[in-house]
């Protein structure tokens, strides 16, 4: 190079012709340059000539290493690549470009070192020339390497959430829902579902699906799917698509035939494989080594959780069977006294509760009704309940009454240490005359509405839980006389535990909504109240509940969505229900007349028809009267035209002894009738 | 005419003998009615036959009131409703005119052909 001084040619060949090696050094792969201390290029190797083309005899003849470089290239070399050169000794991938002998560019990266003899003084200078093409293509490979790293960390990031998923969930449907929507999020999967094996038959039935919006649930639930060969293995198995129906029928119909591939995971445990979760990737997408390796993983941790839960499951069964199998099938029949139960287990399954209920007969005019919770959970909780609510129906004679039979329960928990401080509410009602005794051992009120929906709550006959009651004579008792149309509701303590709010509020609350079914139909009233109450906020407490009503009346209750449409089911389903009752003539005339109207203003001015709304309808059947209820909650609006709208409220009033509007909050008209006297009220 | 009530109707020396079968309620009474007025104009009469109307509201009574507002003192309309039926009970509350009554079509036609 020009600015390295002092040639010394003779000699200084021997160390520049050093190398032995020489194929290694004409074919490495980088270009090798050795300049004389001028500048002068002495030797080059092969990689160098073919990168450049350049003749090997034009280069020795003269020409100097700055000559090959572009216009930037030479000044750069003189500012910059020279001076650093001369002051380190060495330069470190310095960026150039080369001109080729066709004249092109060709970037490089350029080493370079001086070679000085026992003075000091330069030698020669060796430079290393690296193809910085080959380098952009590594870069560019590093920052595709960087990206599948990035995914493969959010990809295990996902795997790690499913992990601890699965640790939590304890049921083989959540197991199958969390993995299978782990095929989506984690592995980009168009659709994915999961299949379990059958044990009893060895096919495959579909659990779950995510994504693929809509083919992957056409795969009716129960599709018997032949065991397949290739998941035996317990390895992941690729393919494309358009190959697999012959092998997959079933993967095929449950993953939809949008194209791409199927990757199919074994959920494995022990040698055995429970299930298959089955992606479909899309084209784009082909799975690495990486994937492969963690839906691996994702198999064998889903596949340990569909064992746990296969145990779990069987073992909640146990429990839950126990206690369905203790609690009553029937009810006692009678016309004058209607009940309803409701019982939910706890959310998580082995916790199954000591909550039961009973009614039985005591003599043919009383009737004896329980609700009850023994302390603790699981399979001993349900076999105390079970002796209890044998003990129960032993001691109970038509002579004892509630306070006795707590005293007698009390010496029978002495001998049953699980049955000990349970807490219940019995009973007893003489279906003639609405008098009904009872008595609570630690257990919350029962409520009380009356037909009119005024609720109390009963506080009195209140004493200690059974077993825990010391140093008193004898367990209090009380007495309430219900009056005809009234109802009682007896529930554990599941029904009104809530984690936001205190007891005794939860109870108001629900005396308060028990109150708002006044006037609905009985049937099923305990599922209904227990949906409604549960709804949000549920414990993870079981729940028991039982309603009796005395003495009510016939009701019929629907909902009708608001849309005038909807007004003629409802006629018709009422017509046939009054029919039913022996109401006919005017008064039948009169009810689905009134009822229509009523409805039809609710819908069209309450909710302007909108659809969504609802409209209640209730009515009822007394020997001497009908009684309608219709409620809206939508926003009165007066009629447009008053004449023509109002006469649908004159109609009511022509054809109903009592019309009265209340527009609190909705809608409610109230409406009665006095049965059998024709036309005119 | 709509899923809740069809119409058939006949003409006899200039009167239109109207049939509705199934239900008149707010939901189908307009356009029953607008139907009602097409096919009847022109006609010096007007039968409407609601023997097979197995229920009629208020805005039934209210077609009926438009019809005869629309037709006019000459262009006489009768009303058939079978005597305890709830059409004939509907048309009794809301005081629906009585001499516009008849108990069967055979009557309104005659009554109608004397006019």
């Amino acid at each position: 190079m020009a600015e390295v001084e002092s040639p010394q040619e003779a000699g200084d060949h021997e160390a520049l012709l050093e190398d032995s090696a020489e194929d290694l050094y004409e074919h490495a792969p980088c270009g090798y340059l050795s300049t004389y201390p001028d500048g002068r290029i002495a030797r080059v190797n092969q990689t160098f000539l073919s990168w450049t083309g350049y003749d090997r005899a034009e280069l020795l003849s003269g020409r100097r290493f700055v000559d090959l470089l572009t216009v930037g290239g030479r000044i750069y070399h003189e500012t910059h690549y020279a001076p650093l050169l001369r002051m380190q000794g060495s330069v470190r991938a310095i960026a150039m470009d080369l001109l080729r002998a066709d004249g092109t560019r060709m970037p490089v990266l350029v080493n370079a070192h001086i070679r000085t003899d026992a003075g000091g003084q330069p030698l020669a200078v060796r430079t290393t020339v690296f193809d910085a093409g080959d380098r952009k293509l590594y870069e560019t490979e590093l920052l595709a390497a960087r990206r599948r790293a990035e995914q493969a960390a959010a990809r295990l990031r996902v795997i790690e959430q499913v992990v601890a998923d699965l640790a939590a969930v304890s049921r083989a449907s959540t197991v199958c829902d969390v993995i299978a929507s782990a095929g989506t999020s984690a592995f980009g999967a168009a659709a994915s579902a999961v299949w379990l094996a059958d044990d009893a038959t060895g096919a495959y039935r579909f659990a779950s699906a995510s994504g693929g919006s809509g083919p992957a649930r056409d795969l009716p639930p129960d599709t018997p799917v032949p065991k397949n060969v290739l998941l035996r293995h317990g390895e992941v198995v690729v393919v494309r698509q358009e190959d697999a129906p012959e092998t997959f029928p079933f993967v095929t119909a449950g993953l939809g035939s949008g194209g791409g591939t199927l990757v199919l995971t074994p959920l494995a445990a022990h040698a055995r494989t429970l299930g298959v979760l089955a992606l479909r990737l899309p084209d784009t997408h082909d799975p690495d080594h990486d994937e492969l390796t963690l839906l691996q993983t994702l198999g064998r941790q889903a596949g340990q959780a569909l064992e746990r839960a296969r145990l779990y499951d069987a073992q909640t069964t146990v429990a839950t069977t126990l206690q369905r199998s203790m609690l009553p099938t029937s009810l006692p029949d009678d016309p004058r006294l209607s009940l309803s139960a409701s019982y939910r287990p706890a959310v998580d399954g082995l916790d199954v509760g000591g909550d039961w209920y009973d009614a039985f007969r005591l003599d043919p005019d009383r009737v004896a009704v329980v609700v009850g919770d023994v302390v603790g959970r699981g399979l001993n909780a349900a076999a105390a309940m079970g002796q209890l609510r044998s003990a129960i129906r032993a001691l109970a004679t038509a002579d004892s009454g509630p306070a006795l039979l707590l005293d007698r329960l009390d010496r029978f928990v002495d001998g049953v240490e699980a049955a000990d401080t349970a807490t219940m509410v019995y009973a007893e009602v003489d279906v003639r005359t609405g008098v009904a005794r009872y008595a609570c051992a630690g257990h919350p009120p029962p409520v009380l509405v009356d037909s009119a929906g005024q609720s109390s709550l009963l506080w009195e006959g209140r004493s200690a839980p059974l077993g825990a009651h010391f140093g008193v004579a004898m367990r209090p008792e009380a007495q309430v006389t219900l009056a005809p149309g009234s109802r009682l509701l007896f529930y554990t303590d599941g029904l009104v535990e809530r984690r936001d709010a205190a007891l005794d509020q939860c109870i108001e609350a629900l005396a308060q909504e028990f109150s708002e079914w006044a006037d609905r139909p009985f049937d099923g009233i305990a599922d209904q109240v227990a949906d409604t109450v549960l709804g949000t906020g549920r414990t993870g407490d079981d729940v028991c509940l039982l309603a009796i009503s005395f003495n009510e009346h016939p009701t019929f209750g629907c909902s009708v969505l608001a849309e005038l449409s909807r007004v003629a089911p409802m006629r018709s389903a009422l017509t046939t229900w009054l029919v039913s009752e022996g109401v006919a003539g005017d008064d039948l005339h009169a009810a689905v007349l009134a009822c229509s109207e009523a409805v039809s203003n609710a819908i069209e001015h309450g909710y302007k028809s909108d659809g969504t709304g609802v409209v209640d309808v209730v009515v009822t059947v007394t020997p001497e009267k009908l009684r309608l209820r219709v409620r809206d909650k939508g926003r009165w609006r007066p009629p447009l035209t008053a004449g023509e709208r109002g006469r649908g409220v004159s109609l009511m009033k022509a054809v109903m002894d009592d019309v009265k509007i209340d527009r609190s909050g909705g809608t409610i008209i109230s409406m009665a009738r006095t049965t059998g006297q024709g036309l005119q009220p | 005419m709509t899923d809740l009530a069809r119409l058939e109707t006949q003409v006899h020396d200039a009167v239109l003998r109207a049939t509705v079968i199934g239900e008149i309620d707010m939901s189908n009474a307009a356009a029953l009615e607008t139907r009602l007025l097409e096919l009847a104009a022109g006609q010096r009469g007007l039968v409407m036959d609601l023997t097979q109307v197995s229920f009629m509201d208020s805005a039934g009574v209210r077609l009926l009131d438009h019809l005869v507002e629309e037709r006019g003192p000459d262009a006489p309309i009768r009303v058939v409703a079978t005597p305890s039926g709830p059409v004939r009970f509907a048309l009794r509350v809301c005081g629906f005119r009585d001499d516009l009554l008849a108990d069967d079509v055979e009557t309104a036609m005659t009554d109608l052909a004397g006019l």
